[in-house]
This record gives structure tokens, sequence and C-alpha cells, in this order.
């Protein structure tokens, strides 16, 4: 039963290479390389090239593994590297050394772990899981199987996975737990049917008649291993074929009926002569050799056997070997030959004691190579948490030294600040010093021209004063005694001119007691003075105009104030004196932004350029210049005469 | 105590003091500025309103100068045609 195993599992290993017709690809490969094509294209035709020798001549394979090797290691190409170790891998695993394709798996495991390559860990570990379940280590390989499927379910390859689950069933199998395997089974079936898989489904059929061969159930292992037969015969199966056929033919044998038993053999030799594996070839050579025995056709059996022995022995298949011993010794009894019969017997015991210490040996070197693991595994687990602990402590190290960097960083953040703030302030309260100062300079200075001032306005209240008892002295002298007429004029003179200096002073008090003068102020004022103007000399038609136009919150300082007073009362005071005017205007306009001050009589007027200009013209000149504005008379004989004071915004 | 713990915990006290008292000097520095931005725009309020205040008073100072010069001639004036007066008054009175 476990020879029949044996078979059905490597049909899963080799499945896509036996799809692809390896022998048309190989030769289009090896065409390829008669191109001389470059070192890279070399390598990867060399990896081919061993992948499909798989299924035609383990030892070309082998030949081109290690070329593909050599050059994967020269190229340095770490994923080549690890695809070429598993090729060359399941070359060993079919030529049936599986620790040293155990070897090669775990190498190209290491590597594809490094590379992070999760489809090719999968790969992997799907291999290895094979491997164990050769090495009838199943609950490693269910290890394996599991790990490989939880990617493959991840990753939503369905196909892949039930055939993984189809292994997994043969591990169940293996541990006679039935149900469970044929609950995996039927799942495959299910699938694979669903999805028209035939090559898998094939398989499946093939190892459910496994599963009832295990349960002795002959009946319906025949029923499925037909089922298979019609699925690989769609899908061109030859592998599986070739088992199912070999599988239907030992069923056949051990019912007696050897005549079925040698045509389905004979079928199944067929198609493994097609397949070029030639141990399984002979394995049913080996089946149909047995039928021949069992039919008493000892010499068609002899040679078959001989045949078969020479290929184990190449192979170094032991038991298989021991299985044709022990076919030979009734071959060599029907020829009576008990030399011979003697010689195999003892060969087989010989050999069967062999094979029973190698398994014994085997079986105690796998249980050292397990204690030995377990131990490097606790080691490692325990090297491992001491890596972990010195790496947290290394990353806690690294945790504080940044902490400490951030802390510095901060520290000097904070220092610069501190360090601004008190620039900025030093820098403020220097400026706020400085202006300061200069206030209190200004301040010191007004206080003085206030004091000025305020003396200034002291003497002209005393003066004020003084006019005004100078006026009264003069009233009463006039009205007190009797002088003479000359006199009276001369006091009358006197007393005009006591009023007129103290109406200047008023006016100037008047200007100085205010800082600024408005528009309406001086309108008012001007309008005071032509009223008294007009009193004195009622002949006169005064007439005064300020335009719309004229700012009436206009401010004067009250210097600007009183000179413009001043030019308006020298030029009405000239017009009453000299010009024997009947009319005079005052106007103030604001045209084209400039403001225009008119003051015009329809007087005797003068010759401007003949007559020189007395105090009073000049005076006003004089103001207009402090006023910053333009001044300009007018004046021609019997026309009158025009004084105008203009500024521009 | 794990001393680590305590470094480490020191460690981010004082980084987080140190961040809380850089964000208050910030923030100390900024509100200076703006008390310092108002006084010094007050003082220069004040410093343009005195110059204009010491112009105005130089102007009137000046002006005021002038016009007692002035005053003063007219009241020369008015004492020397008072002084005229008296002398013709007793002229006229003794002869």
């Amino acid at each position: 039963m476990k020879k029949l195993l044996f078979l059905i599992f490597v049909l899963q290993l080799n499945l896509n290479a036996f799809s692809q017709s390896p022998q048309k690809i190989i030769d289009s490969l090896k065409i390829q390389l008669l191109n001389n094509p470059d070192e890279v294209k070399k390598a990867k035709i060399y990896g081919d090239l061993t992948w499909y020798y798989c299924t035609v001549s383990t030892d070309s394979a082998l030949v081109y593994g290690k070329k593909a090797m050599s050059m994967a290691k020269k190229m340095n190409d770490s994923v080549f590297l690890a695809q070429t170790l598993n090729d060359y891998a399941t070359v060993y695993y079919l030529k049936g050394d599986l620790n040293q394709s155990e070897n090669l798996l775990r190498k190209s495991l290491k590597i594809r772990n490094k590379l992070q390559d999760s489809s090719g860990i999968a790969a992997v570990n799907s291999k290895l899981g094979n491997i164990f379940y050769r090495k009838t280590l199943l609950d490693s390989s269910m290890i394996y199987f599991l790990k490989s499927l939880k990617f493959y379910e991840s990753s939503g390859n369905e196909v892949v996975a039930n055939s993984l689950k189809s292994n997994i069933a043969n591990i169940y199998m293996a541990l006679k737990n039935y149900t469970k395997s044929q609950q995996y089974l039927n799942d495959n079936i299910a699938f694979f049917k669903k999805n028209n898989q035939f090559e898998y489904l094939s398989n499946s059929y093939v190892s459910m008649a496994s599963l009832y061969l295990f349960k002795t159930d002959t009946a319906n292992a025949i029923t499925y291993l037909h089922k298979g037969i019609k699925e690989a015969e769609k899908a061109d199966a030859f592998p599986t074929l070739g088992s199912a056929y070999n599988n239907l033919g030992t069923i056949y044998n051990d019912k007696k009926e050897y005549k079925l038993a040698r045509e389905y053999i004979q079928k199944s030799i067929e198609i493994r002569e097609k397949t070029n594996l030639g141990t399984e070839l002979a394995s049913s050579k080996l089946s149909l050799a047995g039928v021949y025995n069992n039919l008493g056709e000892f010499s068609k059996a002899k040679s078959i056997l001989l045949e078969s022995l020479k290929i184990f022995k190449d192979e170094a298949m032991v038991e298989k070997s021991l299985q044709v011993y022990l076919q030979l010794i009734p071959v060599y009894a029907s020829e009576s030959k008990p030399d011979s019969v003697a010689y195999y017997t003892n060969l087989y015991v010989k050999n069967q004691d062999l094979v029973l210490q190698e398994k014994a040996l085997k079986l105690s070197s796998e249980l050292e190579t397990k204690y030995q693991t377990e131990k490097k595994e606790k080691e490692i687990l325990l090297q491992q948490t001491e890596i972990s602990q010195k790496e947290s402590d290394l990353n806690r190290k690294n945790y504080q030294i940044i902490s400490l960097i951030i802390l510095a960083i901060v520290l000097s953040l904070f220092g610069y600040l501190l360090y601004n703030q008190q620039k900025l302030k030093h820098k403020q309260l220097k400026k706020e010093n400085e202006l300061k100062e200069a206030l209190a300079k200004i301040e010191t200075q007004n206080k003085l021209q206030e004091q000025r001032l305020h003396i200034s306005r002291d003497l002209h209240d005393n003066i004020g004063a003084q006019l005004t008892f100078i006026i009264s002295s003069v009233d009463n002298l006039k009205y007190g005694f009797k002088l003479s007429d000359n006199l009276n004029e001369k006091l009358k003179s006197i007393s005009d001119f006591a009023s007129s200096t103290i109406y200047e002073l008023r006016d100037t008090i008047w200007a100085m007691n205010k800082n600024e003068i408005t528009f309406e102020d001086l309108q008012s004022r001007i309008s005071n003075f032509i009223e008294k103007a007009n009193k004195s000399a009622h002949a006169i038609v005064f007439s005064f105009n300020v335009d719309e136009d004229m700012g009436k919150h206009k401010m004067f300082t009250s210097v600007q104030g009183m000179n413009i007073y001043r030019i308006i009362q020298e030029a009405i005071n000239n017009s009453i004196k000299y010009a024997k005017a009947t009319k005079i205007d005052v106007d103030f306009t604001f045209e084209n932004a400039i403001y225009i001050m008119t003051i015009s009589d329809n007087g005797t007027g003068f010759n401007y350029k003949e007559v020189e200009l007395g105090n009073g013209l000049n005076n006003m000149k004089k103001r207009a210049h402090e006023l910053d504005a333009e001044f300009e008379i007018k004046s021609e004989i019997n026309k009158g005469t025009t004084v105008r004071v203009f500024k521009s915004i | 105590m794990d001393l680590n713990l305590l470094f480490s915990f020191i460690l981010f006290t004082l980084i987080g003091v140190l961040i809380v008292f850089s964000f208050r000097v910030v923030v100390v520095t900024q509100w200076n500025t703006k008390v310092f931005k108002e006084s010094y725009l007050r003082l220069q309020n004040q410093l343009s309103f005195e110059q204009l205040k010491q112009e105005q008073v130089i102007q009137k100072n000046a002006y005021l100068e002038n016009y007692n010069k002035s005053l003063l001639n007219q009241l020369f004036e008015i004492t020397k045609e008072l002084l005229i007066t008296k002398k013709i008054i007793f002229e006229e009175h003794y002869n």
C-alpha cells in the first residue's frame, strides 16, 4: 500500500513539468544555448534545463543545475540562486536523495526569507512538506504543508491550495484518520470538478482509491481508479495514468484476476515508457513480473525481473530490490536451480536484515537529529530572547539619546528665546529712553518759551492799562481845561494814536492767547474791523465776501491769523487814508486749489513803478512771506488798487 | 523604581517644562513688543505735539519780539507827543 502512496505523491510534485512536453522545451532551450546568449540569459536557460530535465533525465538535470547554480553565485543574483537551489532540490528529491534535497531547500528558504519573497517561501515549504512526508515525519510534513496552504489561501490561489489539501489528506490517510482524509479529498474533488482541473481531479480520484484500499474496500478503489483514469486521459496526465493503471493491475493481481491485471499493468508500462521515469517503469515491470509468476510464466517474469533489478540497484532502491529477490526465488525454483534459489533467498534475508538495520539506524539518526534540532531550537530561542533583550536595551538607549538631543535642542531654543527677549527689551528701553529724553528737552524748551510769552502778556497788560490811563487823562485834560484849538487837535491826535495802539494790542493779545485760530474766528474779527472802519468812514462802501468753497473749519496758527488780519487792516487803512476810495472790497476765494485773498478799492491809485514802497506795503509783503504766500499789488492812477495774497495747497 | 524609567520621566518632564517656558517666553516677548509699540507711538505723538507746540510758541515769540519793538516805538511816540504837548501848555501858560 505504501508503494502506491509513494507513486501518487511523486505525481503531485511534478504536475506542471509533465503538462508542458519537456523534451520539446529542452530541445528549444538547447538551440537557444547554441546562439551564444549573454550571461544572464545563459544562466536562465541552464535553470530551465534543470527543471525540464527533472522529468527526462535526473543526471542531466543535475549537470545543468550545477552550472546554473555556479552562474547564479557568480552573478550574485539572490533571486535566481534561490530558484536554482529549489530546482536542484527537486532533482535530488526525484532521485530519492531526500537529505540533499532538504539541505538545498533550506538554503533556498534562507535566501527567500531574506528577500521576503512570500510566494517563493510558500513553494519551498510545500516541497519540504513532501520531503518530510517521504521521510514519514508526518507531523513536520503537516506543519510545512499548513504554512504553505496559509499563503496560497490568503493570496487566493485556490488551485494550488486544494492540491496542498490533497497532500494533507494523504497525511491523514497515513495517520489512519480516514474520515478526515476522505473529507479533504471530497472537498478537493468537488473543487477540481467545478473548476475543470482535470489533472488535479484525476490525482484526487487516485488518492481516494488509495484511501479505499487502506479501508480494504477494493470495489470502491477500482471505481475511483477508473474515474481517475478517465480524467487523466482528458488532461494527458501520463504519470497519474501510469500510477492508476499500475494500481489497478496490482488490485486485480491480488484478486487473482491475472489476465486483467496483466492488461492494466502492460498499459501502465506503455504509458511510463513515454514519461522516461526509469524507477517507476521498473516498478510497473516488477508488478508485471508478479503477475507472470502467478500465471506460471516464469521465463517471461525472469527477464523482466533481472532488467528491473539492474535499475533498482543503479538507483540504490533496496526495498524494490528485495521484492525482485523475492520474485526471483519461485522463478529459479521453477527452473530447478536450488543454488540460485538459495542464493536469492540468502540475498533476500540478508538484505532484509540490512534494510531493517538501516531503518533502525535511520530512525535513531532521525531521533537524534530531532533531539539535536530541538536542542538547537531551544538555544536559538534563548539567543533570540537575549538578542531581543539587547535590542530592547539598545532601543531604550537610542531613545534616551534622542530624548537628550531633543532636550539639548529645546534648551538651546529656550536660551536663544530668553536672550532674544532680553536683547529686544534692552533695545526697546533704549529707544524709549531716547524718545523720553528728547521729549523732556523739548518740554523744557517749551516751558522757557512759554515763560517768555507770559512775560510778554504781563507787559502788554501793563501797557494796555497805562495807555487807557493816558487816553483817559488826555480826555480829561481836553474837556477839563479851556485849551487852544491847536492843543485840542494835538491831544485828540494823541488820544487817537493811543486808542489805535490799544486796539492793536488787544488784537495781538487775542491772537497770542490762542494756539490756533479758526477761519470763522478770523472772519468775525475781520468783520468787526470793517464795521469799525465803516463807522469812521461813512462815505466808503465796504463789502466782505467769503467764497462758499472756503473751508470754514480751516485752522491757522495764531501768527498766521494775525498776519492775515494785519494785511487786511493795512490795506484797508491805506485805502481810507490815501486812495479817497468810495468802495472797498475784501474777498476770500478758493480756485483751483489756491486760496486767494483780495483787497481792492476804486480810489485814486498810484503808479507802482514810480512810487517807492512805504513801511505799510513792505510790512504786507513781509507778512505774506511769513505765510508762505505770494503777494501781488496792482494799481493804476484813477483805477484803484488791488492787493492779492494767494497760497496754493 | 526602575532607574531608566526615572531617567526617562525626568527627561520628558524637563523637555515638557522647557517647551512650556519657551512658549511663555515667546508670548511674553510678543506682549512686550506690543506694549512697547503702543508706548512708543504714544511718546512719538506726544513729541510731535510738543514739537508743534514749540514751533507755535517760537513763532509767537518771534512775532511778539517784532511787535514789542513796534509797540515800544509807538509808546515812545506817544510819550514824545505828550511831552511836546506839555511843553506847549507850559509855554502858553507862562507866556
